[in-house]
């Protein structure tokens, strides 16, 4: 998306969330357009732009001779430029220092401390960071100084999109930083030849949408994509006509400079020759007169509801010494109770999980996650503290509980409906969706005892995901069916996170699909939390404390392109 | 304890249609892979009663001291049919979270709705012994009478007495099994001390006759037979009504008691 962009690119999500992105029909926009006339290339177009609700800015960044990270807000007016091809090496090597004095289009561009002062103001917006034509080792030099840029901020890391340029870039990052989300951007010519091969290699490496330049768009290449069941994102957009032209073909998003570049009115930037601390407070003020709007879209905006809310939760099961115990303590006074030794599947626990959240619960058998997962569900209930739960739960806890053998594929699907508690015609609206799902073509009104076991859990999966829950909690569930089916289940939880705005909560051993669906991750042992936050850092984490790091690198390494 | 008794009636009565249906695929589960499928839910119940009838008519020449006019057939099966109610509920019914476990344990379904199920799937089949009773009574030259509307308040009380012990015997049969033992071991003496197969009345041991009053098993079948054998209100044996009035109020009290100490605990023990 920068203006070294290729000319088709494709890129990889490796979130959910990211997914997101293609249901906003403007998905990022250079900063930006103010009031649709003048366009300013600094925070008060930021701010501006914010305010009109973009979920994503592009921010170009660049390495300094000092190994400075550095960026300007837009993405046309590149950094690089200045710092590599219109720069004299006679000058002198271009430092953090030189590069600040410069002007990249007219406007002043910042340090990487204001980024970091702006994704501390705006907690819901993602920032794309273009890694550009670096070469290895320069991306890693970049990385560090993105991370350290940051100063490790676990939640800031987790809201970048890092854009790198093929996948041996990707894998060499996210090998050394576990950045959450990356876009691949891809040179047709040099990779693939041809849109046609370009789907093909999406399809190979589960990438789920393609993100092309906007004058490269024709209506053949939109059907072509979306005949391929992938998502399309537009770039480069500068006239309002051509979006919606390029969005009523289905486009599923475009990116948008708002206004030409050449239609620009040259506007001196008001804060050029203040300080950066003066810089801040005109922007804390203009924040305060355009952030009404803002601040009303934000109580809205769902991210913000706490869906799941664990308060000092303990939870503990009795343990008899033997069943005459168990048949006395029945008769007991509550105080002798509380003598019989008891084992704690929780301890103290306390999280909070907003809507749309992914968040995978790691720990080795008996640390506890099953326990948390069932008191969600509304199974368990705890002996101290509380569960709030709001929302509809639907579990994919073993799949194949509660089916009959004897009654029919369509039988089973109308009584696990009423057995969750669904009227007829819920299920009714439901059904084709599970039948579709399932793809158990003349054996949805055979016996179940016909289905290999396979196609029952197929059964199982697609009636879950059909509930259209609001909550979805998978423990192990993904680990039946085959490869095919399995990236199946896989890209209808994608869907179902992205249009929903779905709470998806993971227990599982696969840092993989860990990965790939959560952006944190809870490390529990022996029923005490023992570390949250983002995923990478919890994978991390907890494979630390397994002394898995060997089996970690090989996982990261088939993540490649996920 | 007015709160257990609120959320009981609350789950109930707010999962009523998913609990009838559930009740009708208990059903058809029983009969499934069958090709004569509804008739086996009655076959062995019917040949339960004519068994009966004919070891106890024919054989042993009983049946004789029972009182009233007409067909001793007509008297055994008005008793036997609703015994076999209560007899399954005293055997499955005792111990419905082990059926239903997934309920308990994999989704969240009320509690106190899972009993409902089997009761109202166990009504359903009661209700079908009773259109077979209809067809004997005529047969035999029964006709009916205005006591026979004791026999639709009967069956309420029937299913809400028994729904009481079903969630009562269930909820300490998943604490304890020494409980469901008890239980199961104790359904036949309330069978043989019931009156259900002979006419208790004409025992005169003052211990069993106490017992009988007391015995709700006892009470149904004296109902049944009143409205439609006898021909007469269940009123006018006040023992009986008082007995069972003491009964339902202890098992009402004791469901209670036990719901409310025990809801939690069922679904960890399971």
């Amino acid at each position: 998306m920068s203006s070294n962009a290729p000319e088709i690119s494709s890129q990889s999500l490796a979130g959910a969330h990211i997914s997101t992105l293609y249901d906003e029909p403007i998905a990022a926009r250079a900063c930006g357009a103010v009031d649709g006339k003048q366009y300013l290339n600094n925070e008060v177009a930021l701010e501006h732009s914010l305010a009109r609700g973009v979920k994503a800015i592009e921010v170009d960044v660049s390495l300094t001779a000092d190994n400075k990270v550095v960026c300007s807000y837009g993405w046309f007016a590149n950094a690089r430029k200045i710092l590599g091809l219109n720069w004299d090496p006679a000058q002198g090597p271009m430092t953090e220092a030189v590069f600040l004095k410069q002007k990249v289009h007219g406007q002043a561009p910042m340090t990487f401390e204001t980024l970091y002062r702006h994704m501390k103001a705006n907690p819901d917006v993602w920032w794309m960071l273009d890694f550009g034509k670096l070469g290895k080792e320069n991306a890693t030099h970049l990385a560090t100084a993105v991370v350290e840029g940051l100063h490790k901020d676990k939640d800031l890391l987790s809201r970048l999109l890092i854009q790198v340029r093929n996948a041996s870039m990707y894998r060499g990052v996210d090998r050394a930083f576990h950045f959450s989300h990356y876009q691949i951007m891809m040179w047709p010519r040099e990779r693939i030849d041809g849109i046609g091969r370009l789907i093909t290699y999406c399809a190979d490496y589960n990438i789920e949408g393609l993100a092309i330049e906007a004058s490269q768009c024709t209506k053949e290449i939109v059907e072509m994509v979306r005949k391929a069941g992938l998502k399309l994102q537009c770039f480069a957009l500068d006239d309002a006509e051509r979006a919606n032209e390029l969005l009523s073909y289905g486009v599923n998003s475009v990116c948008s400079f708002e206004l030409a570049p050449s239609d620009i009115t040259p506007v001196p930037d008001p804060f050029a020759d203040l300080t950066e601390e003066q810089r801040w407070e005109h922007l804390n003020k203009l924040r305060s007169t355009i952030g009404k709007e803002r601040l009303a879209q934000r109580k809205t905006a769902i991210s913000d509801e706490v869906v799941v809310e664990f308060d000092h939760v303990y939870k503990s099961y009795n343990l008899y010494k033997s069943d005459r115990e168990r048949l006395l303590s029945l008769f007991w006074s509550k105080k002798k109770r509380e003598g019989i030794t008891r084992i704690d599947a929780n301890n103290d626990l306390s999280f909070q999980i907003r809507r749309g959240e992914g968040v995978a619960f790691l720990g080795h058998n008996g640390a506890g996650k099953s326990t948390a997962l069932k008191m969600i569900t509304g199974v368990l209930f705890p002996n101290q503290g509380t569960v709030t739960v709001n929302g509809e739960v639907s579990a994919l806890l073993e799949l194949r509980a509660g089916f009959n053998s004897n009654l029919t594929g369509r039988e089973n699907i109308y009584m696990r409906g009423y057995a969750m508690g669904l009227t007829e015609e819920q299920i009714k609206l439901m059904e084709p969706k599970v039948v579709e799902f399932a793809d158990l073509g003349r054996y949805i009104d055979q016996p179940l005892r016909n289905y290999s076991s396979g196609m029952k859990a197929r059964l199982g999966f697609g009636f879950a995901v059909s509930t259209d829950p609001e909550i979805l909690v998978v423990d192990e569930a993904l680990s039946v069916g085959d490869k095919k089916f399995k990236q199946k289940c896989m890209q209808r939880i994608r869907q179902i996170m992205a249009d929903n705005d779905v709470t998806v909560l993971f227990v599982t051993h696969s840092s993989t699909a860990a990965r790939e669906f959560c952006s944190r991750g809870i490390v529990l042992d022996h029923g005490t939390k023992m570390f949250d936050g983002t995923i990478n850092e919890a994978i991390a984490f907890y494979e630390a404390s397994q002394g898995l790091l060997a089996e970690g690198a090989k996982e990261s390494v088939k993540g490649e392109g996920k | 304890m007015i709160d257990s008794l609120k959320q009981i009636v609350g789950d109930v009565w707010g999962w009523r249609k998913q609990v009838t249906k559930l009740a009708v695929f208990d059903l058809k589960k029983q009969v499934a892979r069958t090709a004569f499928g509804p008739f086996w839910l009655f076959a062995k119940r019917i040949v339960y009663v004519l068994v009966f009838w004919f070891a106890l008519e024919i054989g042993l020449k009983g049946g004789k001291d029972i009182g009233g006019s007409g067909a001793y057939l007509v008297w055994l099966a008005s008793g036997v049919f609703v015994w076999t109610f209560m007899s399954s509920i005293l055997s499955t019914g005792s111990a419905i979270f082990n059926k239903y476990s997934y309920l308990v344990t994999k989704i969240k379904f009320p509690l106190p709705a899972i009993p409902a199920i089997y009761i109202v799937s166990e009504a359903i089949i009661f209700l079908g012994l009773l259109v077979i009773l209809a067809v004997t009574c005529l047969v035999f030259g029964e006709m009916p009478t205005i006591h026979l509307i004791q026999v639709p308040f009967a069956i309420v009380l029937l299913m809400v007495f028994w729904y009481m012990f079903s969630l009562f015997a269930s909820m300490l049969g998943a604490l304890s099994k020494d409980f469901h033992n008890l239980i199961t071991t104790c359904s036949q003496p309330l069978f043989w001390l019931s009156g259900i197969i002979f006419d208790i009345t004409q025992i005169h041991i003052f211990a069993v006759q106490v017992f009988a009053v007391l015995n709700p098993v006892t009470f149904f079948a004296t109902v049944m037979r009143d409205a439609i054998y006898y021909h007469t209100w269940i009123w006018e044996t006040p023992k009986y009504c008082i007995g069972f009035a003491f009964v339902f109020l202890f098992q009402f009290v004791l469901t209670l008691i036990v719901y409310k100490r025990a809801q939690t605990e069922v679904r960890d023990e399971l």
